[in-house]
């Protein structure tokens, strides 16, 4: 018990550090959280999303959880955790994106302009979906999986 | 580098509806799975937390797809006002899912605890199962078992039912003498356990037999110790009938061995005693029909081995049955040929070969152990077992020496009859002849002065011819026999002149001691002229050198210590016949009475037999007394007659007829016995008239009547060859006149009718030939 805590402890530390670290960004008109919410909330939202899911997938590993739907409920866990990372992100950089890099055409959206690898990832960030939708489709298979075995 | 942005938008859209649709297909799966298996932790941790997943999916997309639709319409201002309660949707799921996340370790060890204590129950539960199952198995097996053990007991049972109740009558007896048990056949003569009040029946009131309440019952023997008790024993149905049975009684055990009663078991062997009784009754039955078989049974086996003889076949052979049993038939049965005097066949061997009833050879005599032979008749015949197999051979004879002898004297008595018959034939025929001599010569005398010589010769001829009268009385009585005719007379004439008849010409003295007063008997002269001739002749032929024979006589009165029992309430005239010859054998002085019986090898047999009955028709007794080489006495005695004067005939006188008496009819069908009879009667002054037949004198007779002319007499021949007697005349005349007078005349002295005239219609009987004197002595007869 005490080193399960430890564990998460561990996990915790690095998560935050990962958003300690690239500093902080400020917050755009576009961002999918409004300031009321506010997005260090949000964001620690995420934070505990990626908790608990890591927390899983590392418990699931340990567990040599490999029957049934756990190979691909891991696969969900995965993805999931990566679209939660690639979210935070996202929301993170979000925070400090020029909103001069944002291209309107007829006021429309129409493009974003990448000047480095931020810029990139922000832009892949706004395209989480491509995490997301697979991380679902494992977790159907996952749950189809753990359904078919009688 | 401008990136366009389509793509986020198309992915944010497209990303979003799909997500959505993931997410409800991912929350029905799961919500399905775990309501599938509603007890499985971990089925709803994942349940929830796909729905935790959902939720932030449906929120998620939900919240992008109504943003870009805001933005794409321009309503920014829209999406700022409602998206912070997306995000904050969002960010609940997100700490939701978060918990689920870091507990799912709990979950999983609630899960994985559950799922061991489910694996370790299920394994429990198997293991249990199979040792239920093992349990089951080894139950079925012994329920099989059992089933089997019950299936073999029920059929034991049955089978033992069955073997009881078939088999004799068996019942279990207590200790205390109550019937525990019985079979079908028991208690059908022995019904009932209980009584009415429902308490156990005491053996020995539901089935009292003869032990009972006695030191032999067969359940205090088996108290005392025996191990088993067989009885022959009767005792009482139900129903009152006594019944025989053999009892045998066991000792009944429980499980440990220790003794709660008898088994005992009744075989019912009344049939078997009433079939030993009939048996030994028929045996019986049989031996004494053996024993009273009047012949000689002998039965051998096939070896020829006597098994029986019956107590005649003893007698015969000398040998008793348990001498002869098991002795070869030759040495029991001797028999030899008598003429050849050869050992005969065993009788045996013949049956055995023939296989039939044979009748053994004629001429067989058996030699008696003794020694002693005797003439047999035997046969023989097989014995055959039920299956008509010879198994023995049975031989019935008897002594025939006494038959033989018969025969052979039968064969005499015969020729004697046939002789007889000739004689009496003769003597019928010369009687008449004699008749007429003896009339003409009584006829003549009457004619000559007495004291003539020829007076004198004429009753020499007249005694000569009433010496051949008696003669032929006595062919006459050889012949045919008969009843003396008895009249009273005096018996030293009869016996000096029957004497002298017989010892004419022999050496033998004749010495008589005759009183002179002696007593007048009442006899048939001519029957005992022949008594006092077999005796002279006997003493004759005992002394065959000559001799001398003493002859007395004397009174006897009553009660004179005689050696006869004779009446006391009369006198007899004894006469003693002596010799000195050669005696009579004392084992056969008590047989010279017997007819056929003579020591002599030219003897009938017939005389002493003879003289015996003539005495005994007298009335009288005789007795023999004899000494061997000393010689014989015979002694007679004879009823003395009440009559005491003998009527002196033969003065040839003629008297004056009867007076009343005229006419007097004689009949007879020789012509010299009418003419003689005629004469004489002519001779004494009557009117005669003369008939050949019965026939003619009742027609004389007849006539007579109607012309009222009397015959006052008629003298009727009995026996008329061919033509009707006297015997049946008499009938007739008597008929026609009740009163008329009839006298039988015949030459048969002994004929019963000339014994009982009377009885047949006539008045008196005359004897022919007879006399002058005669025939006027029975006219005053009966007339008289």
């Amino acid at each position: 018990m005490g080193r399960g805590l430890l564990n998460k402890s561990l996990i915790v530390a690095g998560v935050l550090s990962l958003l300690i670290g690239p500093g902080v960004v400020p917050a755009m008109a576009v961002q999918a959280h409004g300031g009321s919410e506010g997005l260090v909330a949000h964001q620690i939202g995420h934070l505990l999303f990626i908790i608990g899911m890591g927390y899983l997938l590392l418990r699931s590993l340990y567990l040599r959880l490999n029957t049934q739907g756990w190979p691909y409920f891991k696969g969900f866990l995965a993805f999931i955790l990566s679209w939660n990372l690639l979210t935070f992100t996202g929301h993170w950089l979000n925070e400090s994106v020029d909103p001069g890099k944002y291209l309107k055409v007829d006021g429309q959206l129409a493009g974003f302009t990448v000047n480095g690898f931020t810029d990139l990832i922000f832009y892949f960030s706004r395209l989480d979906h491509l995490l997301l939708v697979p991380a679902f489709v494992l977790l159907l298979m996952a749950l189809k999986r753990w359904r078919s075995v009688p | 580098m401008t990136l366009p942005w389509w793509p986020v938008i198309l992915t944010d859209m497209a990303g979003s509806l799909v997500t959505l649709g993931l997410a409800v297909w991912s929350a029905v799966l799961a919500w399905r799975w775990a309501h599938r298996k509603s007890d499985d932790v971990f089925r709803n941790y994942i349940s929830l937390l796909t729905l935790a997943i959902v939720c932030f999916a449906i929120s998620r997309s939900f919240g992008h797809l109504v943003k870009q639709l805001l933005l794409m319409n321009e309503l920014p201002g829209v999406w700022k006002a409602i998206s912070p309660f997306s995000g904050a949707v969002n960010s609940m799921t997100f700490v939701v899912i978060f918990a689920f996340g870091i507990y799912f370790h709990r979950f999983q060890r609630v899960h994985d605890e559950i799922e061991n204590y489910r694996q370790n129950l299920e394994l429990l539960v198997e293991a249990r199962t199979t040792e239920l199952a093992e349990a089951n198995t080894s139950l079925e097996h012994e329920i099989a078992e059992r089933r089997q053990v019950e299936e073999d007991i029920r059929q034991s049972q049955t089978v033992l039912e069955s073997v009881l109740n078939s088999s004799n009558p068996l019942c279990i007896t207590s200790l205390d003498f109550e019937v525990l048990q019985g079979n079908k056949a028991y208690f059908e003569i022995w019904p009932g356990q209980e009584d009415e009040q429902g308490n156990r029946v005491k053996c020995y009131e539901v089935r009292p037999g003869d032990y009972c309440h006695t030191e032999q019952c067969p359940l205090v023997l088996i108290q005392k110790g025996q191990q088993f008790v067989s009885q022959e024993n009767t005792k009482m149905t139900a129903v009152g009938e006594l019944r025989d049975f053999i009892v045998t009684a066991r000792p009944y055990r429980n499980a440990d061995g220790e003794l709660i009663g008898i088994v005992e078991g009744f075989q019912d062997i009344s049939i078997r005693k009433q079939a030993e009784e009939d048996l030994a009754a028929e045996r019986e039955r049989l031996a004494v029909t053996l024993r009273s078989i009047g012949d000689g049974v002998i039965t051998t086996d096939i070896n020829g081995m006597v098994v029986m003889i019956n107590q005649v076949a003893e007698e015969l052979t000398g040998w008793r049955q348990r001498e002869a049993a098991g002795r070869s038939l030759t040495e029991v049965f001797n028999i030899i040929n008598e003429r050849t005097r050869q050992p005969c066949r065993n009788p045996v061997e013949l049956v055995l070969e023939s296989g039939k009833i044979i009748g053994l050879a004629n001429h067989t005599a058996l030699i008696a152990r003794e020694g002693t032979e005797r003439s047999i008749a035997d046969s023989g015949a097989p014995i055959r077992d039920k299956d008509n197999r010879i198994i023995g051979v049975v031989l019935v004879f008897r002594d025939v020496t006494q038959q033989l002898l018969m025969e052979n004297e039968l064969q005499k008595a015969k020729k004697l009859e046939s002789v007889g018959v000739l004689a009496g034939g003769i003597a019928h025929d010369f009687n008449n002849i004699l008749m007429a001599i003896l009339g003409n010569i009584n006829l003549a005398s009457l004619l000559l002065p007495p004291g003539e010589n020829l007076h004198t010769l004429m009753m020499e001829a007249e005694k000569a011819c009433l010496r051949a009268k008696g003669l032929t009385h006595q062919l006459l009585t050889f012949s045919k026999g008969g009843e003396p005719v008895k009249e009273a007379a005096a018996i030293p004439e009869i016996i000096r002149d029957s004497a002298e008849f017989v010892l004419h010409g022999e050496n033998i003295v004749c010495n008589y001691e005759i009183p002179d007063d002696l007593w007048l008997v009442d006899i048939d002269r001519g029957q005992m002229s022949q008594v006092i001739q077999n005796l002279i002749i006997n003493a004759k032929h005992a002394m065959p050198q000559g001799g001398t024979i003493q002859v007395s006589c004397e009174n006897v009165f009553p009660g004179e210590g005689e050696p006869v029992p004779l009446p006391t309430d009369q006198r007899f005239v004894k006469v003693v016949i002596s010799d000195n010859g050669m005696g009579i054998p004392q084992n056969l002085i008590d047989n010279i009475f017997d007819p056929y019986f003579s020591t002599k090898a030219e003897g009938t047999g017939l005389g002493l037999a003879i003289t015996h009955s003539i005495i005994k028709k007298h009335y009288g007794f005789i007795t023999v007394t004899s000494l061997p080489g000393k010689g014989t006495t015979f002694t007679f005695y004879l009823p003395v007659s009440v009559e005491q004067e003998v009527i002196i005939a033969v003065e040839s006188v003629v008297r004056d007829p009867v007076e009343g008496i005229r006419r007097i009819l004689v009949m007879d069908d020789d012509a010299m016995v009418r003419m003689v009879a005629a004469k004489m009667l002519e001779t004494l002054g009557f009117e005669v008239l003369l008939a050949a037949n019965g026939d003619t004198a009742v027609r004389i007779f007849r006539q007579a009547c109607e012309d009222k002319e009397i015959i006052d007499l008629l003298i009727m021949d009995l026996t008329i060859p061919g033509g009707m007697g006297g015997k049946d005349a008499v009938k007739e005349i008597l008929q026609l006149d009740p009163t008329a007078r009839v006298v039988v005349a015949s030459g048969y002295s002994n004929d019963p009718v000339m014994a009982d005239y009377k009885a047949y219609g006539f008045m008196a009987a005359i004897s022919k030939p007879f006399r002058l004197k005669d025939l006027e002595d029975v006219i005053n007869q009966t007339f008289g």
